[in-house]
């Protein structure tokens, strides 16, 4: 096709489109490429304004040259998930700075259509999901300014209304599609993932600090549905990981990993339902102690007590589960359980042992132990805070001789050290505690500011017991959440916007309406398509359903057929001259000049010879001989014959071009 | 006399009429196909831009017997058609007419003249015929008139009523004249006074001759589809307050067949009618928010409605 130049115009929508998709972008991008792009857009418009529409090949191939070397330092590959979307992005504003022909601004439009979905890569909430539907709209403006026909007005900003229009019309079509056709098993995205961009969530270790940054994170941990009757708020104990390992610095994870023995629960059992936020681990939480976690398929229950998934969580995952809050475990403590649970490092914390030690030798047992080291921390000026200083050297001497402001993880660790040192068998939990009832919907969210670290103390014929320092220290945090334990100035949730009433439902509302999108949308799978399916009494079947969705689009396009293309044929072009003049017509539609419905056979001659100005005399003429035919009433055959050669050489003519 | 000898006057007419007035050979073909349809022609724009220039030539190149009336609140229906005066010799009423019986009558400024002269002037113009004391006078043919206004926000004026303003086959503005026209009209070469000097380029004859050509410019079945489609789109479609009535289609057809006769053709296609329908249709439309209807208006919301094949 000969080359046709878009108007500026249109060049502005498929400009705003481009930048209203790329802005969720933004965060993941590089710092380096923003600028580069910022440039590419300076160019751009310079040229624009500067009416050289021409932007010199080798500054655009240098401009490639310099974005592709850039992603090949940043990311050392030029195809993961970020290099990849960097990649996209860059390369799309530099066919932006390319863009002059009808051609490019197409396949601009077509890759911008590519680059909506990439969204979904990084966030797939239902917010997001309104964002790019406006960005499909956006685009399928710029598919609509693209095509416009040249005579039309077009000095004016316009509202996408006809867009919104078709993309409405195009809705029930995706919706039947997402239903019906077949579900990929696994993550849709089978992009290698750098596993460097960790998602927010609790780690796979501890150390000081790590897990008071969460604190400061809105994101949601997982969603719980009970069924039924809710455990009190001081007993939402999220059993996630359990450390047994410590090197001085770092708790840790054993790899051990034996079948959970019989264990003894009592109390009311308690029935949910957790939807758990991807974070790229194995481990799955459940309440402080499941019960029926041998129902649970593709999971893992251990030694440990700890449920783990056989593969790592990567899309969002719901299980059912039963959990009561009373439990005796493991009455009896293997010897290899015992030295790996009252391990501590040499010459690690001495004063911390010597304190320890004291404390063995003033006690009568275990039990007494205990309760004088939660007294000591009641009772000495031990304070709960996000912002504990930085320590060094034998940090838990430091945390409980001097500095004495820490977060769960500095009083859950140095409790267990306490213990070892002393000779009680004790471990840190992770996990997470509370959560916060949503008024506007039954289920309870759990934040990442709700991650939190307990210990467990191994007690002769009582077996493992929870004991949480916290609680001692600040009781609030445990029978409230965060932002009640923290003090006012140290949140930075506490500020008016936050605790404002009719904000805080807001934000409960914009929760619950991404549940349901998790629950129906984001975690829609083969199995929920087959219980849908066995709803309405049909059993699925993938190729069943595929030709099915055929049919469909097939019967689709006849309807679109019949009432747009076929209406024009209804119409009566049954004379010989109307045939001749369609032929003639379809000529130019070859060389992109359609003529419009309303356009008559002078306004659309004086179009064609506009652009051929060298057929002029030749589109004159048969536009003369079809009017006297259509319009003059006269039966003339030999008109009728010259009107037929006139368009047949005129096909020659643009043929050999 | 032949069809072609007339369209070679009408072309001499045109350029004759375009040495006087630069740049506006468009209006003029417009308004000389007005006159060819034995239409009213009403002129409206800002003052200065030649509307009276154009009207004069008009009246000089068709050998017109003309009279010129230039309207003002005071003036009477009385100054226009005429009144009777009492001959004392004989002691009867004899009647003077007014400057209305005339050919081409020049109403310049129309709409300064108070409602109640205005319609003496366009009841005339319908019926050709004045009757004033019991006694019909009729106009002799042909009969013209060629009103001139300005816009109407201008002060001191009475906006025609849309009933009369049906009356006019075509309205016509002629706009600021290009940088070139405009180089010349400085230089002196249109100048006003050079409209006395116009040579006579169709005769009273030649008129009714092109006048009785028209009517017999071809208007097939699809023509009539067409114009059918525009009458009851501009009814039905909702960009209007109220729809082109019956008259305006018969208007419409008529300028279309005129415009036809003006490209040298014996039959009317759709562009005949495109090429008039602002000047016919614009001012007998209301749009549905009530403002004038402006050349693109009509354009978008009609026009560009109807499909042709």
């Amino acid at each position: 096709m000969k080359t046709k130049v878009i108007n500026t115009h249109a060049f502005y929508y498929l400009f705003a489109s481009l930048v209203f998709v790329c802005l969720p972008h933004l965060n993941h991008l590089p710092l380096w490429s923003l600028a580069f792009i910022g440039t590419t857009i300076v160019i751009k418009l310079r040229a624009i304004y500067i009416e050289k529409l021409t932007i010199p090949k080798w500054i655009v191939v240098l401009m490639t040259i310099g974005a592709v070397s850039g992603i090949l330092l940043e990311y050392s590959q030029l195809f993961g998930r970020n290099a990849g979307i960097t990649l996209l992005v860059v390369m799309l504003f530099l066919k932006l700075l390319e863009t002059q022909t009808y051609r490019d601004g197409m396949l601009l439009a077509c890759m911008m259509c590519f680059l909506v979905i990439t969204n979904f890569l990084f966030e797939q909430r239902i917010l997001m999901a309104a964002y790019l539907f406006i960005g499909v709209i956006a685009i399928t403006h710029s598919f609509i300014k693209l095509n416009e026909l040249p005579n039309t007005n077009t000095k004016k900003l316009e509202w996408p209304v006809y867009a919104t229009k078709i993309t409405l019309f195009a809705l029930p079509v995706m919706v039947i599609f997402f239903i019906v056709f077949p579900r990929i098993p696994g993550p849709l995205w089978k992009l290698p993932i750098d596993h460097k961009a960790a998602r927010s969530g609790l780690s796979e270790t501890m150390r000081f600090g790590s897990i008071g940054y969460l604190a400061l994170s809105n994101e949601p941990a997982f969603r719980v549905e009970f069924k039924g009757e809710r455990p009190k708020q001081n007993e939402l104990y999220w059993r996630g990981i359990i450390m047994e390992e410590f090197d001085g610095d770092i708790w840790s994870e054993n790899k051990a990993n034996v079948p959970a023995p019989n264990y003894i629960t009592s109390g009311p059992s308690y029935e949910y339902t957790i939807t758990l936020e991807p974070h790229n681990k194995k481990w799955l939480f459940a309440l402080d102690l499941p019960t029926n976690t041998s129902t649970l398929a593709g999971s893992q229950f251990n030694h440990r007590y700890q449920l783990t998934n056989t593969e790592d969580i990567e899309k969002l995952k719901r299980y059912s589960l039963t959990s009561q809050t009373n439990y005796i475990i493991d009455r009896e403590l293997s010897d290899v359980s015992r030295i790996r649970n009252t391990r501590i490092p040499i010459n690690s914390n001495p004063r911390a042992v010597a304190f320890a030690k004291e404390l063995r030798s003033t006690s009568k047992n275990d039990l007494e132990i205990i309760q004088k080291v939660l007294t000591h921390f009641r009772q000495e000026e031990f304070y709960y805070s996000l912002r504990p200083p930085q320590l060094v050297g034998d940090k838990i001497d430091e945390f409980l001789f001097s500095s004495r402001k820490g977060f769960c993880e500095h009083y859950a660790g140095s409790f267990v050290f306490l213990m070892r040192a002393a000779g009680i068998p004790a471990r840190v939990v992770a996990g997470y505690q509370g959560g916060e009832q949503n008024a506007l919907s039954d289920y309870m969210i759990v934040k990442q500011a709700d991650a939190h670290a307990w210990a467990e103390v191994w007690l002769p014929s009582v077996g493992w017991r929870r004991v949480d320092p916290t609680a001692i220290i600040s009781p609030s945090r445990i029978e409230g959440n965060v932002d009640e334990a923290l003090d006012n100035s140290e949140n930075p949730r506490f500020t008016l916007a936050y605790n404002n009433p009719a904000l805080k439902s807001m934000r409960l509302l914009i929760d619950s309406m991404n549940h349901n999108w998790n629950q129906w949308v984001i975690s829609y799978d083969r199995k929920k398509q087959d219980q849908l399916f066995k709803k309405i009494g049909l059993k699925y079947n993938a190729s069943n359903a595929v030709t099915a969705l055929t049919i469909f689009i097939s019967l689709l396009f006849l309807i679109f057929y019949y009432f747009t293309v076929n209406k024009k044929d209804k119409k009566n072009i049954s004379e010989k001259h109307q045939k001749l003049y369609e032929k003639f017509t379809l000529l130019f539609a070859n060389q992109a000049i359609v003529k419009v419905e309303h356009e008559n056979a002078i306004q659309f001659s004086a179009r064609a010879s506009e652009k051929f100005p060298y057929l002029k005399n030749q589109i004159a003429t048969i536009t003369e001989q079809y009017n006297m035919l259509e319009y003059a009433n006269k039966d003339q055959h030999k008109l009728l014959d010259k009107l037929k050669n006139n368009i047949d050489k005129l096909e020659t003519v643009l043929e050999k071009k | 006399m032949r069809n072609s000898e007339l369209h070679q006057k009408i072309n001499a007419t045109i350029n004759e009429i375009s040495t006087v007035l630069l740049g506006k050979k468009a209006q003029i073909k417009l308004a000389i196909s007005c006159l060819s349809a034995n239409g009213h022609l009403l002129i409206e724009d800002y003052p200065g831009v030649g509307k009276t220039t154009l009207a004069e030539a008009i009246s000089k190149v068709l050998g017109l017997d003309y009279n010129r009336i230039q309207c003002t609140n005071d003036m009477m229906p009385s100054d226009i058609i005429g009144v009777s005066i009492l001959n004392q010799k004989s002691s009867e009423l004899i009647f003077n007419q007014g400057p209305i019986f005339s050919n081409l009558l020049l109403a310049d400024e129309i709409n300064r003249s108070t409602p109640k002269t205005q319609s003496a002037l366009l009841e005339a113009m319908e019926e050709r015929q004045v009757t004033t004391e019991g006694k019909t006078h009729t106009l002799e043919a042909p009969f013209f008139v060629i009103a001139t206004q300005n816009p109407l926000e201008q002060s001191g004026t009475f906006p025609l009523p849309e009933s009369q303003l049906d009356r006019f086959l075509m309205r016509i503005s002629l706009g600021y004249p290009d940088t070139k026209s405009e180089t010349d009209l400085l230089n002196g070469v249109g100048s006003r006074t050079k409209v006395e000097q116009l040579k006579q380029t169709l005769s009273k004859q030649d008129l009714m001759a092109i006048q009785s050509a028209i009517q017999t410019v071809k208007v097939n079945d699809k023509i009539v589809q067409y114009l059918l489609q525009i009458l009851q789109s501009s009814r039905n479609n909702g960009h209007f307050k109220t729809g082109l009535s019956p008259r305006a289609g018969i208007a419409l057809k008529q300028a279309a067949q005129a415009w036809a006769f003006m490209e040298a053709r014996d039959y009317v296609v759709p562009q005949d009618i495109i090429a008039v329908v602002e000047a016919v249709c614009c001012h007998r439309l209301v749009s549905n928010d009530f403002s004038f209807v402006s050349g693109d208006y009509l354009q978008d919301n009609l026009i560009k409605q109807i499909s042709i094949d």
